[in-house]
């Protein structure tokens, strides 16, 4: 399904994405990163750096960020700008659920534009990674 | 230990604003690195048909597979070419490429934290392309915080494509403490 700039509203929530995140997920994605961190991978490695457990990558938050802006825009929007900062853990077991809040609507260089401010949130409600991002989505007529 | 300076932000590392890393370039992009990295970035549940399924891709405005758009085409580097002699063990290579690519500035302290980071993109990733990055060290500042003076840098890495095309602009933000 297209999603028109002009259909989008200020104001308006993105549809939210949520994953619940093991080390089914972290291994996953450290194995296409070729990103074997022992603190990501192992308790006791996490453990011995300070940490309670091992917990999630920084980046695979950051591609949830971008994964939740594509199953909203479709095939037919693009990312253009996508900001994050890493606040919380990741441990086992947390449910990661982004959730977006459109906040502009522009037009630059002839590109129909939506500014959102995402967030990470977990089963906690604690706001682990806060966001923002650009997209670029068709324009009728 | 010894005792925390007063600055970190000496003449040495105002002096490294700018310095850039060696060019990285990927061997070329393959639409199976393509379907496992959207694979393992959408698990458990399957990516959009674009990164995986070339009929359905034909049909997009893409006419084709495309990367999704945080793809890193820089994982199992160690086959490259284009930095050194080529390795005979993947972890003192992977070593080796880490050290040349590390921008941190000289004379700062050891603990780090990942803070945060930024994504322009401009042409998509495509099976056969081939990346280059440059990271460059744009940015430092100190502030005094509960874990005593830290030092936050940025670095920002620019991929282009085999035609010169700008891929990306990353930013990362970062801290030592």
């Amino acid at each position: 399904m297209t999603i028109y700039w002009q259909d989008v509203e200020e104001g308006s929530e993105i549809p939210e994405f949520s994953r619940t995140t093991t080390l089914m997920n972290w291994n996953r994605w450290a194995s296409v990163n070729d990103e074997f961190v022992p603190m990501h991978m192992d308790d006791d490695e996490a453990r011995a750096n300070g940490q309670q457990a091992a917990f999630g990558e920084g980046p695979l938050r950051y591609s949830y960020l971008h994964s939740a802006l594509r199953e909203w825009i479709g095939d037919d929007g693009d990312i253009v700008f996508v900001n994050a900062q890493y606040r919380g853990i990741n441990y086992k077991g947390d449910t990661l659920t982004v959730s977006g809040r459109v906040t502009g609507k522009r037009e630059e260089n002839g590109r129909h534009l939506v500014d959102v401010d995402l967030a990470i949130t977990n089963q906690r409600g604690e706001a682990v990674t806060p966001g923002n991002a650009t997209v670029a989505l068709p324009s009728r007529g | 230990m010894t005792s925390e300076p007063e600055t970190y932000i000496t003449p040495e590392v105002q002096a490294y604003i700018g310095t850039e890393s060696p060019p990285l370039v990927s061997p070329p992009v393959s639409e199976s690195e393509i379907r496992r990295f959207a694979m393992a970035a959408y698990w458990p549940e399957v990516p959009p048909r674009r990164f995986w399924d070339a009929e359905y891709a034909k049909t997009t405005r893409f006419g084709g597979i495309v990367a999704p758009d945080e793809f890193n085409p820089f994982g199992w580097m160690v086959g490259r070419a284009h930095i050194g002699p080529q390795p005979t063990h993947i972890d003192d290579a992977q070593g080796e490429l880490e050290e040349a690519r590390n921008l941190r500035p000289p004379g700062a302290p050891e603990r780090y934290l990942y803070a945060g980071s930024s994504s322009e993109y401009h042409a998509p990733i495509r099976p056969g392309d081939v990346i280059t990055s440059i990271l460059k060290f744009t940015e430092v500042y100190e502030r005094q915080g509960g874990l005593g003076l830290m030092l936050f840098y940025a670095v920002e890495e620019r991929m282009t494509n085999q035609n010169g095309e700008l891929v990306r602009v990353f930013k990362t933000n970062n801290i030592l403490y």
